[in-house]
């Protein structure tokens, strides 16, 4: 099966000092669900937002469904950061409408459905929203879409354990099967049981590519046990 | 999808531009009332028309003068809204929070680039255009009050004989005239966008520094401005003078004008051609060096 990511001898320094991501080479195939997962600080948000293009990276070449990154890769990549980018007094139709004119692959009918499930008016003005609903409404603007490759930069932090459920269950109901989830968290016991895969991130450097299952089978302990005992302090 | 970008930078900028071009119009209205109103009186007080007292005369120049230090306030207030707003507005979708939409969108850095440039020119534009009309506006009322009866028609015979008489006095005060034309045409068509883009260039540079990077735009713009005016004023002094050398000035008044525009014209050129190299820089670092915080 062809990767749907690639990222070759990927390393993002700042200031030419701190090397937050090294000689990454990762690639990810279509299908699956993905854990992103390391300890503050270890890289995933800088990884997310370099396969995202809101970070250059200092070496090497990321590939997106062979193209590099750019208003094409972008048309298929839906981001959820660790932001809220959802500011001033528009109401949130007018935010899907901003999404339907720029994304083909964003449907209106689903984010509008999901957008009923959650209680949310569409009516409802961002300024008027608390963060907590803000967040929602981004992660449905992501899910409402299409995508080849979703990914989501910590997106159950910061949310009450039922809105995490729905939240869980909204990305493994939305997502097209031949997409991959790129799910970045340190919550890992929450999401633990809708991964297939997980990456493990240390200090910018992956030092651990494999399925859950197989860590189950092979380690005879959960992925977050495993998790622990890797990067015990 | 550039359509789409300048779409929605036009609804998100609208109600600021519609609002500085509405105060500019109270402005004006202002300069009316406050102005025009009370010199008319004031005028016809000194000729004896009316009847006024000293406290009046005083209270009317006291209203002229409060009245034309507001009106010059809104103006160049406007003027330096929509510079700051759209600094602001630049910043804001660029480089804060609202940046990751902004940058995950299927565009290019160039079609972001072009939408924002165009719309806050095209309001830059409008309101330099409010302005000159507001200035125009005003102007001819003072005319009214002020000068002698029979001015209009003065002026009506002077284009008439710019655009007709084709006797030589008429001919060069027609190419000083027309020069006068593109200057104003340049600097209402060209100058706004290019003022938008070195903002907006300065801006994308200040992103290149690792801390205070709004604070190193905002530097920046300054340093290049500067540096811009101070490149372009010796030049077109340089140019200028070696023009007046190579002719008699004596034999050719209008001369006087034509050295003045191609000084004008110079630094036109160098700000335009700042602006559109600071374009290529600024798609550059969108593309190789983004670096959103």
């Amino acid at each position: 099966m062809s990767s749907l990511v690639e990222l070759k001898g990927v390393s993002k320094s700042y200031d030419n000092k701190l090397l937050a991501v090294n000689n990454v080479n990762l690639s990810l195939p279509r299908g699956k669900i993905i854990g992103l997962l390391g300890p503050n600080g270890s890289g995933k948000t800088t990884m997310i937002k370099m396969i995202n293009g809101i970070l250059a990276p200092t070496a090497g070449e990321i590939r997106i469904a062979g193209m590099p990154v750019g208003p094409g890769t972008k048309a298929r990549v839906a981001y959820l950061p660790d932001r809220n980018y959802l500011t001033g007094n528009k109401t949130v139709e007018q935010v899907f409408h901003y999404f339907d004119d720029f994304y083909e692959n964003f449907s209106m009918q689903k984010a509008l459905g999901m957008l009923e499930s959650l209680h949310i008016q569409p009516e409802a003005r961002l300024n008027s929203l608390s963060k907590g609903t803000k967040e929602k409404v981004q992660l449905i603007l992501v899910m409402g879409r299409d995508a080849d490759l979703y990914v989501l930069d910590e997106p159950i932090a910061g949310v009450d354990p039922a809105a995490r459920d729905y939240i869980l269950r909204a990305i493994i109901d939305n997502y097209n099967p031949e997409a991959t989830v790129l799910i970045s968290t340190h919550l890992i016991t929450d999401i633990e049981n809708v991964l297939d895969e997980v990456v493990f991130v240390r200090r910018g450097q992956i030092v651990l590519y494999n399925s859950a299952d197989k860590i189950r089978e092979e380690k005879g302990k959960s992925v977050d046990a495993y998790f622990r005992e890797v990067f015990a302090c | 999808m550039l359509g789409k970008l300048i779409k929605y930078e036009w609804k998100d900028t609208c109600k600021m531009g519609f609002l500085v071009l509405a105060v500019i119009a109270c402005m004006t209205l202002l300069g009316v009332v406050g102005g025009v109103f009370p010199i008319n009186f004031l005028v016809k007080n000194a000729q004896g028309i009316t009847d006024g007292n000293e406290l009046s005369n005083i209270l009317m120049g006291f209203t002229v003068m409060t009245t034309y230090m507001v009106y010059i306030i809104g103006l160049i207030g406007g003027v330096y809204g929509v510079l700051i707003y759209s600094g602001v507005h630049f910043y804001k979708t660029m480089y804060s929070d609202q940046g990751y939409l902004t940058h995950t969108l299927p565009v290019t850095s160039g079609q972001l680039l072009i939408s924002k440039m165009f719309i806050s020119g095209v309001w830059y534009m409008l309101v330099l255009l409010g302005i000159s009309i507001s200035i125009m506006t005003l102007s001819g009322f003072l005319i009214n009050v002020l000068l002698p009866e029979g001015f209009w028609e003065s002026v009506a015979e002077i284009f008439r004989g710019l655009l007709w008489d084709n006797s030589e006095g008429y001919a060069e005060v027609r190419m000083v005239f027309v020069q006068l034309i593109f200057f104003w045409l340049f600097n209402l068509l060209i100058m706004p966008f290019a003022t938008m883009m070195i903002l907006y260039g300065s801006l994308t540079i200040g992103q290149l520094f690792r801390k205070y990077r709004a604070v190193m735009g905002i530097l920046v713009y300054f340093g290049i401005t500067f540096l811009s005016g101070i490149f372009g004023s010796v030049a077109s002094q340089i140019v200028t003078t070696m023009q007046m050398l190579a002719s008699d000035m004596a034999e050719d008044y209008t001369a006087v004008f034509m050295y003045g525009f191609g000084g004008y014209y110079i630094q036109f050129f160098v700000t335009v051609g700042v602006a559109v190299g600071l374009f290529f820089v600024s798609n550059h670092i969108l593309q190789k060096k983004l670096n959103l915080e």
